[in-house]
C-alpha cells in the first residue's frame, strides 16, 4: 500500500528503465584501469525544408537566425542552410579533427540525407568508425501520438536507407531532437538495435529492461553537447571548453569512488564543424587522446564492454 | 514546376571538391556587410521592430533610426581608417529617402546588395506577379539613384522569401543570394533555365544582431568570433588548398554604438593584418567565382549525382 495515488493517465517511469543509484550499485568496471570511456558522436542530419503531410514536427528547435527557436516561416532559408552546413563542410572538420587526434566516432545519418545529398554516405562509410541510424530527418522526429505500426515503419525506413546508402550494418540508435514515444526504446529493440543515445540519463551506460530488455542506452549528456550549450544555453566557446575540461576532470575523480564512468560527447557539424567553434573540439580531442586514464570508444563498443 | 528550396543545393561534400582559388594566392575571402536598414513607423500589416508592443514601437523604431543618423557615420569612420571595401546590405527606401547616407556610401564605392524596400516588408507569401515587380522596382531604385549601378544581389529583407526568389532574381539580372548560409564557399543554386545563381556565404555567427542583440554577448565577443572563424578557416586553407568565405555582418544600431568602436576597428585592424585575407565585396567573390569555379564545381557535382544513379 502507498500512500501516493498517481492519476491514472500518469506515467510515472521511463518505460524500460531500471532505477538505480549511484553508491548503491556495482561499480562499472573498465578494462585496463581506465577510469573513464568516452564515445564522441558526431551528428549529421538533413534538414526537410517541407515534411511530409503527417509528419510530426518539433515545436521548437535551434538553428536560424536569432534566437528565435518557432517554426521559420515558409522562405526562410536560415534553418535550414544552417543546419546544411554541417553537411557540406561541419562534419568534414569534425572528422578531419578527430582523425588526427586518433579517436574513433560514430557518426549519426538519417535517410532524407543520404538519399539527397550525393557522395555523403560513401564518404562517411569511409572516414566513421561506426554509422548510427537518426531517423528521417533533423525536424521529422517521433511522437506518442504515432501508432506502433507508424513508428515501425519510421524506424524501418530510416535504418534501411542508411544501411542501403552506407554499405554498414547499424547497431545504434539517435532520435532526432531525442524525441520518443513510451513505446520507443521497445521498438528500436524489436527491430534489432543493440543502442541508443537518446537518453542523458546516467554517467554509465544502462542496461534496459522490460520490451527494452537487450537494448543499451548509452547516455550522451546534454550539458556537454554543443548544441544544448552553445545555442540553448548560449555559453560563450571558451566557456563551453571550460565545461568539457572540468568534466572530464570531475569524472575522473569520481571513478575512484563511484566506479567507471562513462562521457559521451554529442557534436553536431553545424555547430561545432563550425570554424569560429572548432578548435574547442580539436583541442578537447586533443587532451582526451593523450590522457592515459581515458579509454576512446566507440557508442557501439562502449555498449558491448557494457553487457 | 517550382523547385523546392531543398533542391536549389547543389551537394557535395568540402573534401572531394575541386579547389577553389581566390586572386593573387590568397585564401579566405572577407566580406563586410553593414545592414543599413530602414524600419517603417507604422509597417504594413502590423509588424514591429522587436515585436515587443503593439505599433508604433518608438523604443525600437528610435533605437534603429539613430542608427543612420549616427552610429553609421560612426563606423563610417572605422571603414574609412581601415579602407574596407563594404557590400551594404540595404534597404532600398534609403537611396530615395535619406540622401546623405546614399552619398556616403557611393563616394566610398560601396555595393548594394538588395535587402528589400523596408525591413518590415518580408517577402512570405509575395504572389509571383508582386514579387517579380518588386525586383523590378529594386533595380530602378539603384539605376536612379545609385549611379546606373544595378544590384547584383540580395539578403531577403528580414530574411525571407518565396518559392519564387531564386527564380525571379536571376530574371532581373541577379547572381548572388544570401540567405543561404549553408557553406564556406559560394555554391551553385538550381534555378529554372540557364541562370546562373550562387549562394555567398552571409553569417548568422559573425553577426552583431544575434549575437549582441539577441544572446547578450559583450562586444568583445564578437572580435573572439571573427578571430576564431577567420583563423581556423586560413589554417584549414593552408592545409586542403580550399580557398574559403567569410562575412561580418553588422549593423549600425548594433555595430555602430560607442562602446562598439574599438571592438569593430579590432576586427578591422584583425583583417588587415594578414595577407592571406582577401577583403572583397559580395559581387568581387561572387564574380570570381563564376568566372573561374562555377562550371567545374558544378559539373563536378553533377558526375557525382550521375555516378551514383548509374550505380543504383
Amino acid at each position: 500500500m502507498t500512500l501516493i495515488q498517481h492519476p491514472r493517465d500518469a506515467t510515472v517511469f521511463a518505460p524500460g528503465l531500471p532505477r538505480a543509484y549511484d553508491t548503491h550499485r556495482a561499480p562499472w568496471q573498465l578494462p585496463a584501469g581506465k577510469k573513464l570511456a568516452v564515445s564522441v558522436l558526431l551528428h549529421a542530419p538533413s534538414y526537410q525544408d517541407v515534411p511530409p503531410a503527417g509528419s510530426f514536427k518539433p515545436i521548437a528547435m535551434q538553428g536560424g537566425v536569432g534566437r528565435d527557436t518557432a517554426e521559420p516561416k515558409h522562405g526562410q532559408l536560415a534553418r535550414l542552410s544552417q543546419w546544411d552546413f554541417g553537411l557540406t563542410v561541419g562534419i568534414w572538420r569534425l572528422l578531419g579533427i578527430a582523425q588526427k587526434a586518433g579517436v574513433p566516432v560514430a557518426v549519426a545519418l538519417d535517410s532524407f540525407g543520404v538519399r539527397t545529398m550525393p557522395g555523403l554516405a560513401d564518404l562517411v562509410a569511409e572516414r566513421a568508425q561506426e554509422i548510427v541510424v537518426r531517423g528521417s530527418a533533423a525536424n521529422i522526429i517521433l511522437d506518442e501520438a504515432m501508432t506502433a505500426d507508424e513508428e515501425r515503419a519510421y524506424i524501418a525506413e530510416a535504418r534501411s536507407a542508411v544501411e542501403a546508402a552506407t554499405g554498414r550494418t547499424a547497431s545504434g540508435w539517435f532520435s532526432p531532437e531525442r524525441a520518443n514515444s513510451a513505446r520507443t526504446a521497445g521498438l528500436l529493440r524489436e527491430a534489432g538495435f543493440d543502442w541508443f543515445g537518446d537518453w542523458p540519463v546516467d554517467e554509465r551506460p544502462v542496461a534496459l529492461d522490460g520490451a527494452a530488455s537487450g537494448l543499451t542506452a548509452v547516455p550522451f549528456g546534454l550539458e556537454t553537447e554543443d548544441m544544448f550549450a552553445l545555442y540553448t544555453r548560449s555559453l560563450a566557446f571558451p566557456d563551453y571548453e571550460r565545461l568539457l575540461d572540468e568534466t572530464v576532470e570531475q569524472l575522473i575523480a569520481d571513478a575512484d569512488v563511484v566506479g567507471g564512468r562513462f562521457l559521451g560527447l554529442s557534436w553536431f557539424g553545424w555547430v561545432l564543424g563550425q570554424a569560429c567553434f572548432a578548435d574547442v573540439a580539436e583541442r578537447t580531442l586533443t587532451k582526451l587522446a593523450a590522457n592515459p586514464q581515458v579509454l576512446l570508444v566507440t557508442p557501439g563498443d562502449v555498449a558491448a564492454l557494457h553487457r | 514546376m517550382t523547385i523546392q528550396n531543398n533542391d536549389r543545393l547543389v551537394y557535395e561534400a568540402m573534401p572531394t571538391r575541386p579547389l577553389v582559388t581566390w586572386p593573387e594566392g590568397r585564401t579566405v575571402a572577407v566580406w563586410h556587410a553593414p545592414n543599413v536598414e530602414h524600419y517603417d513607423y507604422i509597417a504594413p500589416g502590423g509588424g514591429t521592430p522587436q515585436g515587443r508592443t503593439r505599433y508604433p514601437d518608438p523604443q525600437h523604431y528610435m533605437h534603429r533610426d539613430n542608427g543612420n543618423r549616427t552610429a553609421f557615420w560612426r563606423m563610417l569612420r572605422a571603414v574609412d581608417r581601415f579602407e574596407i571595401p563594404s557590400t551594404v546590405s540595404l534597404s532600398l527606401s534609403v537611396l530615395e529617402e535619406m540622401p546623405e547616407v546614399r552619398d556616403a556610401m557611393a563616394e566610398r564605392g560601396w555595393e548594394i546588395m538588395s535587402h528589400g524596400i523596408s525591413n518590415l516588408r518580408p517577402l512570405y507569401d509575395m504572389p509571383y506577379d508582386d514579387e517579380d515587380r518588386f525586383y523590378e522596382l529594386s533595380q530602378q531604385l539603384a539605376e536612379t539613384y545609385y549611379g546606373g549601378r544595378r544590384i547584383k544581389g540580395m539578403l531577403g529583407p528580414k530574411v525571407s522569401g518565396t518559392d519564387n526568389t531564386s527564380d525571379l532574381m536571376v530574371k532581373h539580372g541577379m547572381t548572388y543570394h544570401a540567405d543561404w548560409i549553408h557553406d564556406e564557399q559560394p555554391r551553385p543554386l538550381r534555378t529554372e533555365g540557364d541562370g546562373r545563381l550562387v549562394s555567398i556565404p552571409y553569417s548568422f555567427m559573425l553577426n552583431d544582431v544575434p549575437l549582441l542583440l539577441a544572446k547578450h554577448y559583450p562586444g568583445s565577443y564578437f572580435v573572439d568570433m571573427a578571430k576564431a572563424q577567420i583563423d581556423r578557416m586560413l589554417r584549414d586553407a593552408d592545409e586542403d588548398g580550399q580557398g574559403r568565405v567569410a562575412c561580418i555582418a553588422t549593423h549600425p544600431f548594433v555595430s555602430g554604438q560607442p562602446y562598439m568602436q574599438r571592438y569593430l576597428e579590432e576586427i578591422f585592424a584583425y583583417l588587415r593584418s594578414d595577407d592571406r585575407i582577401w577583403v572583397a565585396t559580395a559581387a568581387d567573390i561572387t564574380d570570381h567565382y563564376l568566372e573561374n569555379s562555377y562550371d567545374e564545381q558544378l559539373a563536378h557535382a553533377n558526375g557525382i549525382s550521375a555516378a551514383r544513379e548509374a550505380r543504383a
